[in-house]
């Protein structure tokens, strides 16, 4: 009955296309457009990473050295844009395409050619938006944040709003996708509390980038029409509202925040069990905070805009929500603990990305907490406060679990083990580095440095160029992981087992390494005590 | 490590995954037309 | 080491620390500086004192979770013979570490709390300057003083002429060059600072003439954005005669890194005098702001709402 039952997907039996057009452009497999979206985001990863290289050397010590302030301010806003939009999101579209049917025993997506689509939408959505730079009027340079007027005055705006609508298509496609497969195709017995955290996680992020999309969507189409169609939405001299746009912008963008940190605390909740050989620490309230999360997200985007005057009862509602959202945060990094106590822990380089996570975000969330609070955020707003702040939890937070992520599972996706020794090595740079690159823009914060700045006081000057050094190694670190990366896909004579790891439990370690081209055609059976959280009802 | 499934239990899933998209398309259009009425809520 | 020496050290460190954390009331940052400043207002305290609570906060809670971190690392890995355990529940514990947080954060609500409804309050003001934020300068306007409305004393205020010089791509000349005095004023300097009075309750209201700027003098507390078509208020009280330097802290366009605030506060005595001068003079050159704003429909909706001032409380 079971084979009658996979019949009509009888064309895909044959493992992958050998054409590498056919593969790879016309792919619906879900681990070949995992491995596409991964492959997408490392490449969007540098080239971020490079803008980033241009900011940090221009402010390397006071006075303009080497770009002029104009392009100084396309190079914050395309660094944010490309690593928003094409390094961390893709990165966990990747990890999600790559590991969901795994883990919840699917054969593939519920919507394989719609997959195929939100990926290949990409290569152009960031084709269009890196276009601008080489273009007469330049690039944006307005902020990611796209305030107007200012955004207004940008004479790529267009290509702006384009790539932007065409990022939010893939995204909601995307979202889509994996809501479908989370919610329709499980093997049967993989209850929605018996999947793994990180599949929680994936679909907790769905559901906030279906609502929160289509208004980023909304709100860029109102620049775009202030802009060439005479409306005035944003405009005071025509009766609009500049403030407004702040307002939809920011309920679009703090769950995007949560959009890029969710799918992290799913990763370390899959990582820490590992290394520590112990179930995940209160699997239900790590569910539950992961949910109130999310939710909390939604009444709390007004805390971006303490300092454009918010009436007091405004500024106070958005204050105590905002606070409010460090309880869940809290439990979860407690959670996070308490599952490494009494465990039997080894340090391998995911775990060592871990557990670098669990205090760098921690370090951000504190950082979170002080610019809640009003009145102190009088000061902090629009500072490196704020700068150290977001890289404290993108950086340490998202990309570390990206990092982790992909350490971890590399070897089942490639069938071999990658250099443990590279692995530290491009761990422990990073994790140095990364200091040295943010922590003193906290001094430089409550010095009072605002940020976006190409320029600066020579008060500021020592812990720029500190910055600026600890911005260059954290850099060139990242090149350590392109090598263990390229020598664990391809050259890595290590294979790795199909458990991987001593302690690995869950769906994904029950196939061989690497993973087959198609795996689950026929549902696993669900062993509880075999689930990376240990069996929840007992 | 395999167990059997029935056709009516496929059949379940396919039509969960179109009810599944069609909610949430329609969420999608309601939330981008949402941020426009915001002006009338906001004015 | 001695005990002695061990105190020596000890007060050697807690002077250098007391000397990088601030305390004394700063006009413009400083080298190596790690903390927020005091500043010089009678409400820029509450921002510092909140920053160093939560500060202390986090850093309690901080040593507390990432030891019991540390400690689980050291105790539980496996190459010290370390057995997993199977628990993966502790109710008493989770209901400790979700009520603790909630605890703290109602205090650190409270104290913000008080802080801000001050702030938001600007009644009873004995003086009112209208600061408008064009690309890339600032206008201030004096509205009133001590009961009494101001005739025609407004002025443009923006980057110094040296510091211009000095922050053209390769200018060849040293950004540590740039002083006026002992210090260094290096983009933090204009050619016409605000000039106010001290111990007197002073609204500003803040509005934009092109782009959203933002109006921030750290030592004054707080900043407060600058947009066309609104009017934000917010206000202060400087205790110390001073030179209390600022930037424009909302990307603003390609000069946002060059659109300095000085704020310089006097006494009343010499305040009144220097009105008086500008008054006087401002009696043959007439500068009406609209010649100066590069949007005639956002400037002219400026004025317009300027006119309806007294009414406007809050943006």
């Amino acid at each position: 009955m079971s084979h009658a039952a996979i019949h009509d997907q009888h064309d895909d039996h044959h493992g992958a296309p050998k054409n590498f057009f056919q593969r790879w452009c016309m792919s619906t497999n879900h681990k070949d457009i995992g491995t596409l979206y991964l492959i997408f985001a490392l490449t969007m990863f540098f080239i971020g990473g490079s803008f980033a290289m241009v900011i940090r050397a221009e402010l390397f010590k006071p006075g303009l050295q080497l770009v002029q302030p104009y392009f100084f301010n396309e190079m914050t806003t395309m660094h944010a844009l490309v690593m928003i939009f094409g390094a961390i999101m893709p990165a966990f579209v990747g990890l999600g395409n790559w590991m969901i049917p795994l883990m919840v025993g699917a054969p593939d997506m519920a919507l394989p050619r719609m997959n195929n689509l939100s990926f290949w939408i990409l290569p152009f959505a960031f084709a269009l938006l890196l276009s601008t730079l080489f273009m007469p009027g330049g690039g944006p340079a307005g902020g990611w944040t796209m305030y107007p007027p200012l955004s207004l005055q940008s004479d790529s705006l267009a290509y702006v709003v384009f790539a932007i609508h065409l990022m939010g298509i893939s995204s909601i496609m995307g979202a889509i996708n994996i809501i479908a497969t989370i919610l329709n195709m499980r093997a049967p017995g993989m209850d929605l509390l018996k999947m793994p955290v990180f599949v929680w996680s994936w679909l907790i992020t769905a559901f906030l980038l279906i609502a929160v999309m289509p208004v980023l969507a909304g709100a860029v189409t109102m620049l775009l029409t202030d802009k060439y169609f005479g409306t005035n939405f944003f405009n005071p001299g025509g009766g609009g509202d500049p403030v407004l746009y702040q307002h939809i912008f920011w309920f679009f963008g703090h769950p995007e925040v949560y959009i890029m940190i969710l799918p992290a605390f799913g990763i370390i909740s899959e990582v820490i069990p590992t290394f520590a050989r112990k179930p995940i620490f209160g699997y239900k309230a790590m569910v539950f905070a992961i949910a109130s999360i999310a939710f909390l997200s939604f009444i709390v985007w007004a805390h971006h805009m303490f300092a454009v005057g918010l009436p007091l009862g405004a500024d106070i509602f958005f204050m105590y929500a905002t606070m409010l959202i460090a309880v869940p945060t809290g439990v979860k990094v407690f959670n996070w603990v308490a599952t490494m106590w009494g465990g039997s822990m080894t340090f391998e380089t995911p775990m060592l990305f871990a557990v670098a996570f669990v205090i760098l975000f921690t370090i951000g969330g504190f950082s979170g907490l002080m610019l809640a609070l009003v009145p102190a955020d009088f000061q902090y707003q629009d500072t490196y406060f704020v700068v150290a702040h977001f890289h404290y939890v993108l950086v340490t937070g998202a990309l570390f679990a990206i990092i982790s992520a992909t350490y971890y599972w590399l070897p089942k996706w490639s069938g071999r083990m990658y250099s443990e020794f590279w692995g530290k090595m491009h761990f422990w740079n990073s994790v140095i580095w990364v200091n040295v690159l943010f922590f003193p823009q906290h001094f430089l914060g409550l010095a009072g440095m605002p940020r976006r700045i190409p320029d600066y006081n020579v008060a500021f000057a020592n812990f720029n160029m500190i910055s600026s050094i600890g911005g260059f190694l954290f850099g060139a670190s990242q090149l350590i992981f392109l090598g263990v990366l390229i020598h664990g896909v391809f050259f890595s004579k290590k294979k790795a087992t199909e458990r991987v790891w001593e302690g690995a439990k869950g769906l994904e370690w029950t196939i061989p390494s690497p993973a087959p081209h198609h795996t689950f055609d026929v549902p696993p059976v669900i062993h509880d005590e075999e689930l990376a959280h240990g069996n929840v009802n007992a | 490590m395999t167990q059997q499934v029935t056709e009516q239990y496929l059949a379940n899933s396919r039509r969960g995954v179109r009810r599944t998209v069609t909610i949430l398309v329609g969420v999608v259009v309601a939330f981008f037309l949402l941020s426009f009425l915001q002006i009338l809520l906001m004015k | 080491m001695t005990s002695g020496g061990i105190r020596r050290s000890f007060a050697a460190w807690a002077g250098l620390a007391l000397a990088l954390f601030g305390g004394a009331a700063q006009a413009a940052p400083h080298p190596w500086q790690l903390n927020m400043e005091r500043g010089a207002s009678t409400w820029s305290q509450v921002p510092y004192h909140l920053n160093n609570i939560s500060l202390g906060v986090c850093v309690v809670i901080g040593v507390l979770v990432f030891g019991a971190m540390f400690i689980a690392m050291f105790r539980f890995r496996k190459s010290r013979g370390a057995v997993a355990e199977t628990w993966s529940h502790n109710t008493t514990l989770e209901i400790v570490w979700t009520t603790i947080p909630v605890l703290i954060l109602i205090v650190l609500a409270y104290l913000a709390t008080g802080g801000l409804t001050s702030w938001a309050d600007t009644t009873g003001s004995q003086m009112t300057v209208k600061v408008t934020g064009y690309q890339w300068k600032w206008r201030y306007d004096y509205v009133s003083y001590e009961g009494k409305p101001i005739e025609k004393v407004g002025f443009m205020s923006k980057l110094d002429k040296l510091s211009d010089e000095t922050r053209q791509l390769d200018s060849g000349l040293n950004p540590y060059a740039v002083k006026v005095g002992n210090e260094n004023t290096y983009l933090l300097n204009v050619d016409k600072p605000l000039v106010v009075p001290i111990n007197t309750k002073i609204r500003f209201l803040i509005t934009g003439g092109d782009v959203i700027h933002s109006w921030w003098v750290p030592a004054l507390g707080w900043k407060l954005d600058a947009i066309p078509g609104i009017i934000n208020a917010a206000w202060t009280n400087i205790k110390t005669p001073g030179t209390y330097r600022g930037q424009c802290a909302e990307l603003c366009g390609q000069d946002h890194g060059f659109m300095p605030i000085v704020v310089v506060a006097k006494s009343k005595a010499d305040f009144a005098k220097w009105l008086a001068e500008q008054e006087a003079r401002s009696g043959k050159t007439d500068k009406a702001p609209a010649a100066v704003a590069t949007q005639a429909g956002s400037a002219a909706k400026t004025e317009q709402l300027a006119a309806v001032l007294p009414k406007v409380k809050q943006g």
